[in-house]
């Protein structure tokens, strides 16, 4: 079926807004013009709103944690062992949750799903699209895409007053070195099983996901507040030589040389929420602002629930208040998270080959006064 | 408002059962008879259907007890930070939109007793409401104070042998009673006091107003309580009277209510090793005939309340005593017979219409009525099982 | 040899007048007239109804006793440990359980005895007889292994109280794909030490086994499907409280579904989507479905309430009543021996003084192997 959406003002983001007009079909951008030539099966009035790409939220934990349902449905965090790699966010994933069609609204079409910071070495995350189906398989588009870390004072919290390791941030890092260490070594040992011809007999799950690592087949997402948790990761992704991205980054305006230097993506936020913990003393939306000017690769994020996707486009608004370019911020929300989860070649922007993934608002999506009101999965939302 | 139920086999539990009609008028039953007339109202064709009083619970947990959610935040049921709580109100533990009411819409119940959980000696109050789905919360009870909930046997001395480490035994369950009831006359016989809400209630039950409802499964636990009733001279009805049937020649000549069940439980604690589903038929054949069934929903769920009268038929019951079980008996247990309870002239408008015998557990509940609504029906929402 | 004559049995899913002969443990045949002779005792049933002695797919009668109180008589779980593949049901069964009398008194002949649901692995269960003194010889071998697993709640609230692993659902899958991985390497080991939980995990990668996994939401069912898969293992859903609603997926898995226990009271999360509407709508979808009492959640002498409930949807009888004989029968893999009756079959049957939709009747008589075991007569 052929779909054209037609009286909007276009956003593509990797090129200028136009009026203009977008045809889709099987789920696809077929065109992108200020008129499509052309029959077509079904006509989206867009009454001069705005046609975006789906906002994509490179960092949240929605569905882990259903709102609403209390600690029974929590499993965001699996809080028995400081390294867990080998549990994956999909499988506490539930569509039960109120915010994602809540988030859709907001204009958040996808997402990457992590597990949460209580551990050194948390589990593998996915990406998600919004769907109306009740089934998880209809949500996922990429499984695996990467393994969460972290730093700072949440793992420490979590298992220093039960006297287990880690106490400290020392060995928050040591855990995660042994982690790596594990993998390097177990790749030597499958390497040395081959060549005496002999058969692998010792698969460890978590080591299995140590080697994805240490082999650059997914990249470490580690969750960073402070300046010194953000070089001990850094430290870390140079001596093992593994891909990385940095979550959170909230003191980045301290070190934005050295992720420079590092060429690693960052993900933003969330600002717009307390400073609840001392690792959040200097968190400032000024950050927005320092990062667009640096020109990084970086995306804003929600760590939904602790703020809530639906509302992610007003902390990407805030941040203009605070002098971050508007259009860079847009970004922010599509195209940069899209290279970040390694799905721009399909998301992210409206360009002709890509995913269908749009949303079309009665106003700028920084005006909290603005919503979507037609997105490709709902339709128009009532 | 008129509502015309037509062409059933009505069954009003107090007179016999007949082909025909009922009338109910602004929620009161004023027509009883074969081929009522009436012009302005609503009519109900009820052919080939079998209609009958509202059915009456008179002991469930519905809206304290959440369902279908996270226990740590809606289970209401039971005060266990102390072992005599009798300033708890089940009022304030309900949630009205809990799945329990729905559930029991479909099994035909129109008036439901709520009570605190037993895990204390001296619970708590409990509440009666109309199951009227258009009513407000406030405007669905119909007795605020229903009764005093009171517990013996396992669950007081396993819950405050660790909770509170006030019990241990069911030696320490009585004396807590009984000492409760003594600081209520000391309160009493005290010149200068400040007043004490929870010394009022325990009053109220000495002087007769509130009646006691005690949880006791065993004959043992039975007696004690009984024992305590007969120091103290205060009301009291037996809840679940597991063993009942092993004493119900010494149960028929005390001036005591039994509610019975829930039937349908394994025999999973020692006290209810002995539950059997003779009870009811062996306390008819000793003479007692006032007794009502009780399912404790959620224990067990409420729309099994007419399946347990079935299944003591099915074990010996006469289909009469079970009938009245759980409509007319119930509502006498109560204090509210004159309301509810039969379908008699002047009684509320609360009625069940079924496509079978109600004791035929295949039956399904077509129509539920309260206060001469229609609050359920079948054909359009279906059955909430 | 006995011939048993003039009552009412239920065979070919249908209720016809006739008359069986039972030998040596045996239904030999049934026909509408078998003429007596001197070589059978005859029995006259007269005009009472004969139907196949009923199936529970999954109970703990005899681990979880009745009457002995709270902990005394209770062998469900092994909680040393969230992973204990080599426990075995029938290490903990005992006979006299009152709960495995009253299953015999009401009709029930064949009954599978698991572990419980509160560790991830539980152990291997066992189908048995419900009448007998010595289990080994209730025993009724099946094919395949059978081993208990569960997903969801059970697992995640006796282990993170403690705050041991699985606290969260996200632990549950990857415990047991950490297990059934070190399985594997034991497998692939030329040179091991026996161990007992190494070789119940194998026989499911082999195939030897079938999972039974109590599970209750949809997106814990999408992850048993995700790791059977990986692993390429058999199972049942046992429970599986939300599969109806979506019914298509649920078709789509191709795997048995055993319901139940559905008359309970919704009283936490995992009940969240408990209703009968899923017998209806999962047997449209066109699934077998079984449906089970998890005695002694439900005692067996009160299965038939669910019949009753389920009855309340108008469906055909003749399909309810497979859901307690031939479908349960079929789960377990003994469809040639019980579940129903016919020639070469286990004589399990039972004989009610009416149809077993009427809340009247009486199980007169319990038949096991051709013998009468139980019953209130």
């Amino acid at each position: 079926m052929r779909t054209l959406i037609t009286n909007v003002a276009v956003y593509p983001i990797t090129s200028d807004p136009f009026k203009g007009e977008v045809l889709i079909e099987d789920g696809i951008i077929q065109k992108v013009a200020y008129r499509v030539k052309g029959d077509y099966d079904e006509m989206i009035n867009g009454e001069g709103g705005i046609l975006m790409p789906g906002f994509i939220d490179g960092h949240s934990h929605i569905g882990l944690n259903p709102d609403g349902y209390g600690y029974d449905y929590d499993d965001t965090n699996e809080i028995t062992d400081p390294v867990t790699a080998s549990v994956r966010s999909q499988d506490g994933f539930t569509v039960l949750d109120k915010s994602i069609p809540e988030s859709a609204r907001g204009g958040v079409m996808v997402y990457c799903v992590l597990t949460g910071s209580a551990n050194p070495v948390g589990g593998l995350s996915f990406i998600a699209h919004y769907s109306k189906s009740n089934l998880v398989k209809d949500f996922v588009i990429k499984e695996d895409n990467g393994l969460k870390m972290a730093t700072g004072e949440n793992p420490k919290r979590c298992y220093g007053p039960k006297n287990k390791m880690p106490a400290t941030r020392m060995a928050t890092a040591a855990i995660i070195r042994k982690f790596l260490t594990e993998g390097q070594n177990y790749i030597q040992k499958k390497n040395k099983a081959a060549e005496e011809g002999k058969e692998f007999t010792e698969t460890d799950y978590k080591k299995e996901i140590a080697q994805m690592i240490i082999e650059k087949k997914i990249p470490a997402r580690v969750h960073c507040h402070r300046a010194e948790d953000i070089l001990t990761a850094l430290r870390i992704k140079k001596e093992f030589d593994i891909d990385m991205v940095i979550e959170h980054c909230t003191e980045y305006m301290k070190v934005k040389d050295e992720i420079k230097a590092a060429g690693v993506p960052i993900l933003l936020g969330p600002i717009m929420s307390s400073r609840s913990k001392v690792e959040l003393k200097d968190m400032s939306f000024k950050a927005y602002k320092v990062a667009c000017e640096e020109d990084i690769l970086f995306g804003c994020m929600s760590d939904h629930p602790v703020f809530p996707s639906e509302v992610l486009r007003l902390q990407a608004g805030m941040a203009v208040n605070y002098g971050a370019d508007e259009n860079k911020m847009l970004e922010s929300l599509t195209i940069m998270p899209a290279k970040i989860l390694g799905i721009d070649s399909e998301y992210g922007s409206i360009e002709e080959g890509k995913k269908a993934t749009l949303c079309i608002w009665n106003g700028h999506p920084f005006d909290s006064r603005s919503h979507v009101v037609w997105n490709s999965v709902d339709g128009f939302i009532k | 408002m008129k509502l015309l139920i037509k062409n059933g086999t009505v069954n009003p539990v107090t007179s016999p059962s007949f082909m025909g009609d009922v009338l109910i008028e602004d929620g009161k039953i004023i027509g009883l008879e074969q081929n009522i007339i009436c012009e302005e109202a609503q009519v109900l064709d009820a052919a080939g259907m079998n209609i009958y009083p509202g059915i009456i619970e008179e002991h469930s947990h519905i809206g304290i007890h959440g369902e279908k959610t996270n226990q740590e935040s809606d289970n209401d049921v039971n005060e266990w930070s102390a072992p005599v709580t009798p300033e708890c109100h089940a009022l304030e533990g309900i949630k009205p939109f809990d799945h329990g009411f729905l559930q029991a819409l479909n099994a035909g119940v129109t008036t439901f007793n709520v009570y605190p959980g037993s895990a204390n000696p001296i619970g708590g109050i409990g509440i009666t409401l109309k199951n009227d789905p258009t009513l407000h919360f406030e405007d669905k009870i119909v007795l605020r104070n229903s009764g005093l909930k009171m517990a013996m046997g396992e669950n007081p001395k396993k819950v405050h042998s660790s909770a509170t480490k006030t019990i241990m035994t069911r030696m320490g369950t009585a004396q807590v009673i009984r000492k409760a009831f003594q600081d209520a006359i000391n309160y009493r016989n005290k010149k200068e006091k400040e007043k004490d809400s929870r010394m009022e209630i325990l009053l109220k039950v000495l002087d007769g107003e509130l009646t006691a409802h005690v949880h006791a499964h065993k004959a043992d636990d039975i007696l004690t309580i009984i024992r305590i009733k007969e120091e103290f001279g205060f009301k009291m009805c037996l809840e679940h009277a597991t063993e009942s049937h092993l004493i119900a020649d010494f149960l028929a000549k005390k001036d005591i209510k039994l509610a019975v069940g829930p039937m349908f439980t394994a025999r999973y604690k020692i006290e209810v090793n002995n539950r059997s589903l003779c009870t009811p038929a062996i306390l008819e054949k000793a003479g007692i005939t006032d007794f009502c069934l009780i399912t404790d929903h959620p224990v067990i769920p409420i729309n099994n309340l007419p399946i347990e009268a079935s299944i003591a038929v099915n074990n010996g019951l006469s289909e009469d005593l079970a009938l009245r079980s759980i409509t007319i008996n119930p509502a006498i247990n109560l204090g509210l017979d004159d309301r509810i309870g039969s379908l008699e002239i002047g009684k509320d408008g609360d009625v069940v219409i079924c496509d079978r015998e109600l004791l035929d557990p295949t039956h399904r509940v077509m129509y539920t009525i309260v206060n001469g609504k229609i609050v359920y029906d079948m054909e359009k929402e279906g059955l909430i099982l | 040899m006995k011939l048993f004559k003039n009552g009412y049995v239920w065979y070919n899913s249908n209720l016809k007048k006739a008359d069986f002969i039972v030998e040596d443990g045996k239904f030999v045949k049934i026909e509408e007239e078998i003429v007596p002779s001197d070589l059978c005792e005859t029995v006259d049933l007269n005009g009472k109804y004969v139907y196949p002695g009923m199936v529970d797919p999954h109970t703990h009668v005899g681990i979880f006793e009745e009457c002995t109180g709270w902990t005394a008589g209770n062998d469900v779980n092994e909680t040393s440990s969230p992973s204990t593949p080599g426990m075995r049901a029938i290490d903990a069964i005992n006979p006299m359980d009152p709960g495995i009398e009253s299953a015999r008194n009401s009709g029930f002949t064949t009954v599978c005895v698991l572990p419980g649901s509160a560790n991830v692995i539980g152990g291997e269960g066992v189908v048995i007889k419900t009448y007998g003194t010595v289990v080994d010889e209730m025993v009724v071998p099946t094919n395949k292994k059978i081993i208990k697993l569960a997903f969801g709640w059970n697992p995640v609230w006796t282990w993170g109280k403690q705050e041991k692993a699985p606290q969260t659902r996200l632990a549950v899958s990857a415990l047991l794909r950490e297990k059934l991985t070190s399985a594997r390497n034991y497998m692939a080991k030329e040179e091991k030490e026996y161990d007992y939980d190494m070789e119940n995990l194998s026989s499911l990668l082999k195939k030897e086994a079938v999972a039974r996994i109590h599970v209750a939401n949809l997106e814990d069912i999408e992850t048993i499907e995700r790791v059977a898969n990986e692993f390429n293992i058999d199972y049942v859903l046992d429970h599986a409280t939300a599969l109806h609603t979506n019914p298509d997926y649920a078709k789509s898995l191709n795997v048995p579904v055993i319901l139940g226990p559905l008359n309970v009271a919704g009283k936490s999360f995992q009940t969240y989507d408990l209703t009968f509407d899923s017998v209806k709508i999962l047997h449209e979808a066109g699934l077998k479905i079984s449906v089970m009492t998890d005695a002694p959640v439900i005692p067996l002498n009160l299965a038939k309430i669910q019949i009753w409930l389920i009855d309340r949807f108008r469906m055909n009888r003749a399909d309810v009543l497979d859901m307690f004989t031939i479908n349960p029968a079929t789960v377990l893999g003994l469809e040639d021996r019980i579940g129903s009756i016919a020639a070469g079959k286990d004589a399990d049957f039972f004989v009610s003084s009416g149809d077993i939709f009427d809340y009247r009747s009486k199980v007169e008589h319990t038949f096991i192997n051709g013998i009468r075991v139980g019953g209130e007569l």
